[in-house]
């Protein structure tokens, strides 16, 4: 059993993922709620950062857990987290998508799409993260927030390692530029 | 074989420990080939992108029932379990009244020839035992003029059990107070008086079935 402890030092962010699986071994209604309160906040974070929205962040977690809950017979025992995190990973690509086809049919200017409304581009760091290629910016945040190792994100995005060590080289170069334009 | 143009995958693996020695090794002799690499390399490799301070609203709305009809049942029991333990003490510390109470034994009306019976034959009421002292016995005429603000002690009327025994035949309606005896509450009365207590809860339930 994990302390509570743990859970704050998972809150606040760490390269490695102290937070196992383990909490979601039977998915029946009391293990759901379980990982609905642990995990929640974290992959509402995570949702938030790639988004930098957080009505589309509320909905991606939301639309997870409800196919989490739909398919909780189909969850491996202990794989609730690794299975919510990709998930939310594919439904928020998805959702930059359809909203980058939106925004190509009705916003020309990148300009204006930057400084729409609807953006909460509150810090210099999400104005930095709002910047990179919708890959990079996956890949550093399931690097940085949830700990991912190279073998874990090449499986889920397809990729080599060589290419995620890439692509999360030019990601953090580009956000240093980027902060450093800031200040 | 480690150049300019693929140095960065390179040396982000190195950097977050993702090589295997034999790598780490090729990569060493590539920093320190070219020192100005390795400088933009931990620069890189510093940036790290922090979680917002942010927590995920109405999560209680994506959460499902956990069963609740047991939860009723258990709560049911307890309720239950309560209001018997709480009557069962009740009527087991319910202690008698202190002092003296009356026995409010109205003796049958005395004729006159039966006054004159003896001890042996007089009828002996069931629950003025003969060795309990009475406290108190007044005869109706005297009630009449004693005021009734004063009680009247036992000891100031009859002082000698014997005599008021002598008395009480000739009384008509008199009242006779005696300490009741010690409770003795057995398990089965007990038990008894919790079925009276609970019945008329009973009842409404058993008359549905």
């Amino acid at each position: 059993m994990h302390s509570g402890w743990e859970l704050i030092f998972f809150s606040v962010g760490c390269k490695k993922r102290v937070l196992p699986d383990v909490y979601c071994t039977e998915m029946n209604a009391k293990e759901y709620n379980r990982c609905v309160r642990h995990l929640g906040d974290d992959l509402y974070r995570f949702a938030l950062r790639y988004a930098n929205l957080s009505a589309a962040a509320e909905d991606a977690v939301q639309d997870v857990f409800a196919d989490l809950w739909e398919k909780r017979n189909e969850v491996e025992a202990g794989g609730a987290r690794g299975w919510l995190v990709r998930a939310l990973y594919r439904r928020l690509v998805d959702m930059h998508r359809h909203d980058e086809v939106v925004r190509r049919a009705q916003i020309d200017s990148e300009a204006a799409y930057r400084q729409h409304d609807n953006y909460e581009l509150r810090d210099s760091l999400a104005k930095a993260l709002a910047t990179l290629p919708e890959q990079q910016r996956a890949l550093v945040l399931l690097r940085d927030l949830e700990g991912y190792e190279y073998a874990e994100m090449s499986r889920l995005t397809g990729l080599s390692e060589q290419q995620v060590g890439v692509y999360l080289y030019r990601a953090r170069k580009q956000l240093k530029k980027q902060l450093e334009d800031y200040k | 074989m480690i150049t300019k143009d693929n140095c960065e995958g390179w040396l982000m693996r190195y950097a977050d420990g993702a090589l295997s020695p034999e790598e780490r090794i090729a990569v060493e002799e590539f920093l320190a080939a070219h020192p100005e690499m390795k400088e933009e390399m931990d620069e890189v490799a510093a940036v790290k992108v922090t979680p917002v301070v942010a927590a995920m609203p109405d999560k209680e709305l994506m959460m499902k029932n956990e069963g609740g009809s047991f939860a009723w049942w258990r709560a049911a029991a307890a309720v239950l379990l309560l209001l018997l333990t709480t009557t069962t003490l009740l009527l087991l510390t319910r202690q008698p009244p202190e002092g003296p109470v009356l026995a409010g034994v109205v003796t049958p009306v005395a004729h006159e020839s039966e006054t004159e019976t003896t001890a042996e034959e007089q009828p002996v009421s069931p629950v003025a035992p003969t060795p309990v002292r009475p406290i108190r016995t007044i005869p109706p005429a005297d009630i009449q003029h004693v005021p009734t603000e004063e009680p009247v002690l036992a000891e100031e009327v009859s002082t000698d059990p014997c005599q008021a025994q002598e008395e009480m035949p000739s009384t008509e309606d008199s009242m006779v107070s005696v300490p009741l005896p010690e409770p003795s509450v057995s398990v089965a009365t007990v038990v008894e008086n919790a079925r009276l207590a609970i019945n008329p809860w009973l009842e409404p339930l058993t008359a549905k079935n």
